[in-house]
């Protein structure tokens, strides 16, 4: 058949454009919420053929022995942990409008937070000073925090001294 | 047609009683009062203040309304920044992540409320929504940074040995009132490098590996020749090198003098023995229970 051909059993020509054209008595498309949109998401569990068994990878955390009786195998069972003091803390899902927003810079570092250097060189600033080795007033630097790599300081005391020195 | 046919029959109880000829009765029913039906309403209902299902509501069990408008919802709040999630530890984002999930499923069962009461002005919950997916987001995206740093710098075994030298060199010229501060540098090394935790009843037995013999006999030399360079005198009697773990394990639970006399008191028993590899993580785990057991027992 022929493209063209499923006008033919159309009513009308608007009638083919108001597609699709079966809807649900309210007014509600067959096949999904909207016409409009992407349409290229993944299967939910309540779509596809019956040859299609989504799941939620969840079953089988157990087995059945020789006498029916369902043996849940306690490691595979999912468990979520919370962290024990969660009453108690002071933190919040949001933060305050009125609270000043900071910016952070990293420089001499390749690939940002992501570099190795950086998190050696964290490691080693914990050692030498302790946990708040960090510790800076943000509001005096317009809450920029800025993260720098000593051996771009070392280069810049250099350049300073041999800037002096002539 | 379905080939089970439901039958009346008396429950198996009754007929058992029936059977055995027991007399049961209800007594005089003339003296049987009636009470007033208990309507089927929430009000009959006692609910326990600290029923865990009361986490789905915004003020918990002092909630005034079942579904909040949008006017209600805290739309001014702004979400968490990357600059300041990173700037938290990691305990701090696990409990940010559990509080984003429990604003959300509050949420969520507005949302599904106002579905079924057909009330279709919930896009303010949406927005909010949007606001914490973003959060969540934000927590992982920050925590697959330090995974990946942490993950780069296992390959900084050479810049390491060169920090480790470095400090051992520090450590062994530092002064009387130096030392004091060195000592503490030492317990961060030893938690940072080796993952020996400062206290020792954080110790998490199962989980001794070679990293942690590895920094044992580091922090055990270095008191040693720290021990040995201020006294002299001691050098002849106290031979070097640590016969391993056995002689080292004491410079890690007690300070070196009192160690160091352990040390000699095991190899005039002759219990400093050198262990075969496979020995190692069980008499260490053995050993390190007894010292937490000891130490309870003091306190």
């Amino acid at each position: 058949m022929r493209a063209s051909q499923v006008l033919n059993f159309q009513q009308t020509a608007v009638a083919n454009l108001r597609r699709p054209w079966q809807t649900f008595r309210d007014g509600q498309i067959w096949y999904g919420i909207t016409k409009l949109g992407t349409k290229r998401l993944p299967l939910t569990t309540k779509q596809g053929n019956k040859h299609y068994y989504k799941g939620t990878g969840s079953s089988g955390y157990g087995k059945l022995n020789s006498s029916g009786t369902y043996i849940i195998n306690w490691n595979k069972v999912r468990t979520y942990v919370v962290p024990a003091d969660l009453q108690n803390t002071e933190l919040k899902a949001l933060v305050s409008p009125n609270t000043p927003q900071i910016w952070q810079k990293v420089v001499g570092y390749q690939d940002g937070f992501k570099s190795p250097e950086l998190a050696f060189d964290n490691v080693v600033n914990f050692v030498e000073y302790g946990e708040n080795y960090s510790n800076e007033d943000l509001e005096s630097n317009q809450y920029l925090e800025k993260i720098v790599s000593p051996r771009v300081i070392e280069a810049e005391q250099a350049e300073n001294i041999e800037v002096e020195k002539s | 047609m379905s080939l089970r046919v439901s039958m009346r029959a008396f429950s198996l109880s009754s007929r058992v009683c029936a059977r055995s000829g027991s007399k049961f009765s209800f007594g005089d029913l003339s003296k049987v009062k009636l009470r007033a039906p208990i309507i089927p309403t929430h009000k009959n209902f006692d609910v326990s203040p600290d029923h865990p299902l009361w986490a789905f509501f915004p003020e918990g069990n002092n909630t005034e309304t079942a579904l909040r408008s949008g006017d209600e919802l805290d739309m001014n709040s702004r979400e968490w920044t990357f600059a300041e999630l990173r700037r938290k530890s990691f305990e701090d984002l696990h409990k940010l992540w559990y509080l984003t999930l429990k604003e959300r499923n509050i949420l969520a069962r507005e949302v599904r409320l106002a579905e079924s009461l057909r009330y279709s002005r919930t896009q303010q919950h949406d927005a909010l929504d949007e606001k914490l997916v973003t959060v969540q987001k934000r927590i992982k995206q920050v925590l697959l940074e330090r995974q990946v740093a942490h993950e780069r710098v296992q390959t900084f075994t050479q810049q390491q040995q060169q920090y480790l030298t470095e400090f051992e060199e520090r450590y062994l010229n530092a002064s009387e009132h130096e030392i004091v501060s060195f000592n503490e540098k030492l317990v961060r090394l030893q938690y940072a490098f080796f993952g020996i935790e400062p206290q020792l009843q954080d110790y998490d037995l199962e989980d001794i590996n070679i990293k942690f013999v590895e920094g044992l006999s580091f922090v055990a030399n270095l008191k040693v020749k720290r021990y040995l360079k201020q006294n002299p005198a001691q050098e002849q009697e106290f031979e070097l090198p640590l016969n391993g773990v056995v002689e080292e394990l004491p410079f890690l639970l007690r300070n070196v003098t009192e160690a160091i006399e352990e040390v000699k008191a095991l190899r005039q028993s002759g219990e400093s023995v050198k262990l075969d590899k496979i020995d190692v993580f069980p008499f260490l785990r053995s050993a390190l229970s007894n010292a937490i057991e000891q130490e309870e027992l003091d306190q």
